[in-house]
């Protein structure tokens, strides 16, 4: 499983606190939704490598062995609801994993970060102004994923 | 005519010979290495005439390190820590053979081919010293040779 399905899987994990909104979790912007019922939206966003000095080798089909392959990899997250004590609570929950390793959907993980965005973050879902919708805007890192 | 070509850092390797039957171990996942440096003694000799007099001695010792992703599991890593405690109280522990080598690449001579440079040492570690953890970091050390000998270059 690949660690998109690996990040979907382990919110759609969340306790039945945070559900529903967490069982329409998903990686595309949504083309319509229930405005009374929210959603999380996420996305990765890219990857990131501490690069070491070690050689790069070709193996016996020519495929290049190498240690530096991205094993940082940058979500964002954000999570809709009408309700602004809901949004909190699912973001206080995905905060609680921080700094959390272990299993990780169908995989393992060796840490994740949960900080919010910054203040300069471009939200990436379009929400209707006449929706009333809170939101909150994470980025989770995720570190030395392992399929399982 | 310049025949001299930019040698990228990335590919190098440093490896050791612990003495141990297993011969030459690199020590995978450096962050960085520092090559052996060259230094002789410079005697300097006082001269009533305020001229500059003096000679160049013996090459001395010196230090370099390198630093690694160090994993407590790997076995290649444990030589360092074991050899390090052994030669304390076994003294024909104390030496280790290190070899830096150059990644593969070709110069700008004519018909040159793909070469890799080593230079050949007898060292002792000195000394491992750990990074500090922090939250978002990794385990690195960075681990310290003491070179007792001239250094062997070897170009194949």
């Amino acid at each position: 499983m690949s660690v998109v399905a690996s990040f979907r899987k382990f919110i759609k994990s969340f306790p039945s606190a945070a559900q529903p909104i967490a069982q329409v979790a998903q990686q595309r912007v949504p083309e319509s939704y229930d405005p009374d019922n929210g959603f999380i939206w996420f996305t990765l966003r890219g990857t990131n490598t501490e690069k070491t000095l070690n050689p790069v080798e070709l193996d016996g089909d020519n495929l290049p062995v190498n240690t530096n392959l991205p094993d940082e990899l940058l979500f964002d997250v954000e999570i809709y609801h009408p309700d602004i004590g809901v949004v909190e609570m699912v973001a206080n929950l995905l905060h609680r994993f921080d700094t959390y390793g272990g299993a990780f959907g169908d995989g393992t993980i060796g840490v994740m970060f949960v900080e919010d965005q910054n203040d300069d973050y471009v939200p990436q879902v379009q929400v209707d102004e006449d929706v009333d919708l809170s939101f909150a805007y994470l980025r989770v890192e995720i570190r030395l994923y392992k399929e399982g | 005519m310049i025949y001299a070509v930019k040698v990228p850092a990335c590919g190098s390797i440093i490896q050791i010979d612990f003495g141990d039957g297993a011969g030459f171990v690199v020590m995978g996942l450096t962050d960085s290495i520092l090559p052996t440096p060259q230094t002789k003694s410079v005697n300097e000799t006082p001269d009533l005439d305020c001229g500059m007099s003096g000679d160049v001695g013996s090459e001395q010792l010196s230090q370099n390190s390198f630093t690694q992703y160090w994993d407590q599991q790997d076995t290649d890593h444990n030589r360092v820590d074991v050899n390090f405690v052994a030669s304390k109280t076994d003294f024909s522990k104390r030496d280790v053979t290190v070899q830096e080598v150059s990644p593969s690449y070709t110069t700008g001579a004519p018909a040159s081919t793909a070469k890799v440079a080593t230079r050949e040492y007898t060292a002792q570690i000195v000394s491992l010293t750990p990074e500090a953890l922090t939250p978002q970091g990794y385990y690195k050390r960075e681990v310290g040779l003491l070179r007792k000998s001239e250094i062997t270059k070897t170009i194949a």
